[in-house]
């Protein structure tokens, strides 16, 4: 390993600095807490995929606004509470209109495959596995636009499964 | 690495390298192909002009693209410099020979079939991350001669090494990357026995190659910084770093990867767990060996300044690979969810190891198989337009991305609606049209020489 003019002991300082280093950063890695304590799962509960549907379906129909998304999706105001979401290749539905300072809890599923819900103004970064609704609770603090979006590769059109909830001013 | 006149490679040896820095080459020549037919695909009027329907074939076009541009081409250059380092610790002379022209008839082989499916217009595309598929037997099977086809060299570089007389500092990078490779076929492997039956084709693609996939990258930063240690001692009379620090930097890597195959027995393979457990080893396992090496290149560079070989084509090669992996690990610590920030850093951190790769075949892979340039000239042009073109492309997308263009998007999705989005989409698509004549530049050299009938 040592060529001519490389001393058995040249570079023997810098590599076991650089060894012990990188030992410490895989040390810090989270991934073995996660070994001794797998990360809490998201509240959850087993479902059928049509009992869930006709859920989303019935608040849909009671709670809508009128309005249309670009892409052709239902805009609904539910009250506070329980709220129905159903992510499906490749969208989710409905488009939810929410108020500042009321406490929702969101319950989402998926119809189809396994996705991913990103949703960072409820703090949601889970998998949705078909057969199963989840639950995030939230209590929104600003009007704005909020993203979500799948988060785990379903499909061809799987960068463009993204949607938006509104928050508006308490009425 | 042997010097251009060594005397290590015998005929066989020579033959195997031949083949593998061809299958390499050929690679990036079918993903050309498969770029310019993707654009066929999208352009009115000639879309009619392909045997398959347009609709059906632009995403088959795009995996088989990706998969030969950014597999098939690492892993041929991994196996090229694998007959490299066999040859040079055996004295030209390994212990089981034959599993390297096995192996490289196989990958060969591998190589055929990967393209088959988008050309019958058969299998169902999946565009999940690392390795992108065509669901289809044929693909699989390509995939599975490919990797079974590289361990083999693999394996026997491995063999050899215990009682060899002398290992340079870039064969144990080259045996390490090797190493690394096989810890990514047994990724793939206890996925796919892992991974229920019954789950849905996208999740079983991206879970299938999530792990594996990851640990494919350290393999790439080994490349990278085979390359750099190699262009080095070649352009400046020196490496970057001393033979102990770059062993020290490739066992680290050997290191980070170990834990892998234990995410599979701790984590449900479709968790978001398992999906984090890679994320957080590419951060706390993949950055401080490159760094290292890249510091002290940087470093040397800074030293020798007033006399910088700014004519050698392998140098240029070195700087533009070294400032796009850096441009890369910076842009890495900025990565945003769904825009193209992400896209932005892994296309800077694998043009460096594009660039690395190509300075190496013109300056190590070509001069032993006694194919060297005709002309300096061509060849640094390739390297400056593919270098400059992929860090204009990526610092467009970068800042397109913290502008807000969203990913893997085109035309009115992109939402091109503030002067910062539309000028840095510009740069982007300049970029890219530069990389690309660089690319196709690099690939015409290179296959014209491969293809030379001179022989030393």
């Amino acid at each position: 390993m040592n060529g001519p003019g490389h001393p058995a002991s040249e570079g023997r300082a810098p590599a076991i600095l650089l060894v012990a280093a990188a030992v410490v950063l895989l040390a810090l890695m989270p991934a073995w807490r996660w070994m001794a304590r797998p990360l809490p799962p998201p509240e959850g509960y087993a479902i059928s995929a049509e009992a869930f549907s006709a859920k989303v379906d019935a608040m849909t129909a009671r709670h809508a606004t009128g309005e249309k998304t670009e892409d052709g999706g239902t805009v609904v105001r539910p009250p506070p509470g329980d709220v129905y979401l159903l992510a499906s290749r490749w969208r989710f539905d409905p488009a939810l209109e929410l108020e500042v300072g009321r406490t929702y809890r969101l319950h989402v599923a998926t119809a189809d495959v396994t996705h991913g819900f990103n949703f960072p103004l409820g703090g949601a970064d889970f998998l949705l596995v078909p057969g199963h609704a989840y639950v995030v609770t939230l209590t929104p603090a600003h009007p704005g636009d909020f993203a979500m979006q799948c988060s785990e590769y379903c499909g061809q059109s799987h960068s463009r499964m993204k949607s938006q909830v509104r928050i508006v001013p308490s009425r | 690495m042997p010097a251009p006149d060594s005397p290590v490679l015998t005929a066989s040896l020579r033959g195997e390298l031949r083949g593998w820095a061809a299958l390499a080459v050929a690679a990036l020549a079918v993903a050309g192909i498969f770029a310019l037919l993707l654009a066929f695909a999208r352009t009115p009027k000639l879309q009619n002009l392909l045997p398959w329907p347009w609709e059906q074939f632009f995403f088959k076009a795009l995996v088989t693209h990706v998969v030969y541009s950014m597999v098939v081409w690492f892993l041929g250059a991994l196996g090229a410099l694998t007959v490299l380092s066999t040859a040079r610790i055996s004295g030209g002379h390994p212990r089981a020979g034959s599993l390297g022209p096995v192996g490289m008839w196989t990958a060969v082989a591998g190589f055929a079939l990967l393209s088959t499916p988008a050309l019958l217009n058969q299998g169902e595309p999946s565009l999940n991350n690392y390795v992108p598929v065509l669901v289809h037997p044929l693909y699989y099977a390509g995939l599975g001669l490919l990797g079974g086809g590289l361990a083999l060299g693999v394996l026997r570089l491995l063999l050899n090494l215990p009682g060899a007389a002398r290992i340079e500092a870039s064969d144990w990078g080259v045996a390490s990357a090797g190493t690394v490779f096989l810890m990514a076929l047994a990724c793939f492997g206890l996925a796919s026995a892992l991974i229920p039956p019954d789950t849905g084709e996208a999740a079983f693609n991206e879970r299938l190659f999530w792990g594996g996939g990851h640990v494919l990258q350290f393999v790439n930063t080994l490349l990278a910084m085979v390359g750099w240690q190699v262009l080095s001692e070649r352009t400046l009379g020196e490496p970057p770093v001393g033979p102990r620090l770059f062993a020290a930097s490739a066992a680290v890597l050997v290191l980070a990867v170990l834990p892998a195959p234990l995410f599979y027995a701790a984590f449900d393979v479709l968790g978001r767990e398992h999906r984090d457990a890679f994320t957080q080893l590419l951060w706390y396992g993949l950055s401080l060996p490159p760094a290292v090496v890249l510091l002290g290149a940087l470093g040397l560079t800074a030293r020798r300044r007033s006399s910088l070989p700014w004519r050698s084509p392998a140098f240029v090669g070195l700087i533009l690979s070294l400032v796009l992996f850096a441009a890369g690990g910076v842009m890495g610590f900025f990565l945003g969810v769904g825009d193209t920030r992400t896209p932005s850093h892994y296309h800077a951190s694998l043009g460096a190891v594009n660039l690395a790769l190509m300075a190496l075949y013109f300056s190590l892979l070509l001069p032993l198989l006694g194919l060297p340039a005709r002309r300096d000239g061509p060849v640094r042009w390739s390297f400056l337009l593919y270098g400059v073109g992929q860090i204009l492309f990526s610092i467009g997308m970068f800042v397109a991305g913290a502008a807000g263009v969203p990913r893997k998007t085109a035309g009115v999705e992109q939402h091109l609606d503030s002067f910062a989005k539309y000028a840095s989409m510009l740069v982007y698509g300049s970029g890219g049209v530069i990389a690309v004549v660089g690319g196709i530049l690099f690939v015409w050299l290179a296959s014209a020489r491969l293809l030379s009938r001179r022989t030393p």
